[in-house]
């Protein structure tokens, strides 16, 4: 083969490149994977401490109390979320239809961008309007404020995953429908919407991981309190914004809380997170099958 | 040059057709009747427009992206283009099956058979009777009548394919079309459904486009050949009974096509 001209040229140094390519690569992984673990590790390590059944159930106590617990904030942030679910959910999942549906045009491109927009704002920015729109004009706090500043952040996620989610259904299982004599709204909430269901559940667990460990929002609507409170009219306790509020506090209690709450938090986006892949993973094999 | 092959009065028949995609013409100018209770085969090269003609006979076309079409297709002599024509009532009188099986992922086999079949507030068994006869004349009762509940997803290729055929008998249409309903399928399973082609043109119009000119010639009455002219335009070289078409074709095109000279 030498003597045909067949043989690589260089070949040693093309085997030591390509070892050293793969090398770094597994290096910058390693890093990063290093990095996160070490953030997942010091949380457990600092936060597994504080958790307790009072610490899930308890109002916090105040300054010289021992004990007291997270479960105002914990309660607030279910009904808080709730209600952002509900909110952003109809609104996310219709936009994405009409997206995937009647996608081309001026409308459907500035829907997109505008998205887009939405999904890049500072979510401090988000709480501000969040103010400046309830708070301010209703002159107080509230739950359903922080609900609203959460939906705002669910939405451009849920419009462009749901839309995504859509368009991933084969379009000749759409074809079908309509070769059946259905209407485009049957074909598409009978048939393609079911077929989407995975997809979108993963994109609706995927929002709210994104908005459950958010406090800036919360600073300027829900505001906190120290009791029990199920009334979103008036302001709630949630579990961020209790995590915020103690880690800065000088007082090794309330630090140690603020691990364990932030440990709660850390464990919330990782059962959403891992909810979603096991969804999708679900979603793929259907639409493959 | 575009031929009729049978008498005036068919159920379907299409007069000077053109489907363009956005500017593209893909379907230029046919003019085609379909025979009655008969299966008529489109063959012809890919990309001569087949199944575009296909797509066009139960509006399925202007789903398409940038989709239209000029010239009349008439079902019963209405022109089921014609703005007050409300496209959902001809896709139930003009069914279709797809070149890859497209079961409803989500509904279970009894419910993708009865998808468009039968009506509202009807009883169950009812609805039961309608899916066994549909599931039967497909060939598939004997299969899957101990696994209605199952997903359809469970089934082989063949299986699937078939369910779509009795999907679409269920809705009780008057033409079925068949976009190379075998094409996905294994020699076997393509017996079964050229059997099934066979005995459902007692009941219903077909029109299937195939590639396979030797599955023309054996399931069809009737065969049209296509071809696209040098702007890549579909048009419609000769259509006559099969028998005379695959042995003394009046078209030069066709006798090079059907001998394997081209396509």
């Amino acid at each position: 083969m030498a003597q045909n001209g067949l043989r690589y040229k260089g070949l040693r140094r093309r085997r030591i490149a390509s070892w050293l390519g793969i090398a770094l690569a597994f290096c910058c992984a390693a890093i990063a994977a290093a990095s996160l673990l070490v953030i997942l590790g010091y949380v457990v390590v600092q936060g597994v401490g504080a958790i307790n059944f009072d610490f899930l159930t308890q109002l916090p106590h105040p300054i010289g109390v021992p004990g007291g617990g997270v479960g105002n904030g914990i309660l607030g942030t279910f009904i808080i979320l709730g209600i952002a679910t509900l909110m952003a959910v109809p609104i996310g999942l219709l936009t994405g239809i009409y997206l995937s549906l009647f996608g081309r045009g001026v409308i459907p491109e500035a829907l997109r961008f505008l998205s887009d927009v939405l999904s890049g704002v500072p979510s401090i920015a988000i709480g501000l309007f969040a103010y400046a729109v309830l708070v301010a004009p209703l002159r107080h706090f509230s739950g359903f404020s922080a609900s609203f500043a959460f939906m705002m952040l669910m939405l451009p996620l849920l419009v462009r995953t749901s839309e995504q989610a859509i368009r991933s259904v084969p379009q000749s299982v759409r074809e079908g429908a309509l070769a059946l004599g259905m209407s485009n709204f049957r074909a598409t909430v009978g048939i393609v919407l079911p077929t989407a269901r995975p997809a979108i559940i993963t994109a609706l667990l995927l929002a709210i991981a994104r908005v459950i460990g958010e406090t800036a929002p919360l600073l300027f609507t829900a505001f906190g309190t120290q009791f029990w409170e199920t009334n979103p009219g008036n302001p709630m306790a949630v579990l961020a914004l209790q995590v915020f509020n103690y880690a800065i506090s000088p007082y090794a209690t309330w630090q140690a809380q603020a691990w364990g709450g932030s440990l709660l938090l850390v464990g919330a986006v990782f059962v959403l997170s891992l909810g979603a892949r096991l969804m999708l993973r679900r979603s793929m094999k259907g639409l493959e099958a | 040059m575009s031929a009729v092959a049978a008498p005036a009065g068919d159920l379907l028949a299409v007069d000077r057709l053109s489907a363009y995609y956005g500017d593209r013409k893909a379907v230029g100018d046919l003019s085609l009747r379909f025979r009655t209770k008969a299966i008529t085969a489109l063959i012809g090269p890919s990309g001569c427009g087949k199944t575009t003609l296909l797509r066009c006979l139960n509006r399925i076309h202007e789903v398409s992206t940038d989709g239209r079409v000029e010239g009349r297709v008439l079902l019963d002599g209405t022109d089921i283009y014609d703005v007050s024509v409300d496209p959902m009532a001809i896709r139930r009188r003009i069914g279709m099956v797809f070149q890859r099986p497209n079961p409803f992922p989500t509904l279970s086999i009894l419910d993708n058979t009865l998808a468009c079949a039968g009506r509202r507030g009807m009883r169950r068994s009812e609805k039961l009777a309608i899916a066994e006869r549909a599931l039967r004349s497909a060939a598939l009762w004997d299969e899957v009548k101990d696994k209605l509940k199952t997903s359809p997803l469970r089934l082989s290729g063949g299986q699937q394919q078939r369910l779509c055929i009795a999907r679409a008998v269920a809705a009780q249409p008057d033409v079925l079309l068949m976009d190379e309903a075998t094409a996905s399928l294994d020699p076997i399973a393509t017996a079964v459904i050229e059997e099934l082609m066979a005995s459902l043109s007692d009941s219903f119009t077909i029109v299937a486009v195939t590639h396979n000119m030797q599955q023309a010639a054996r399931v069809s009455d009737v065969t049209a050949f296509m071809l696209a002219d040098e702007s890549g335009t579909g048009r419609l070289i000769e259509v006559d009974e099969t028998s005379k078409l695959f042995t003394k074709p009046s078209n030069p095109k066709t006798e090079d096509y059907i001998t394997g000279r081209f396509g």
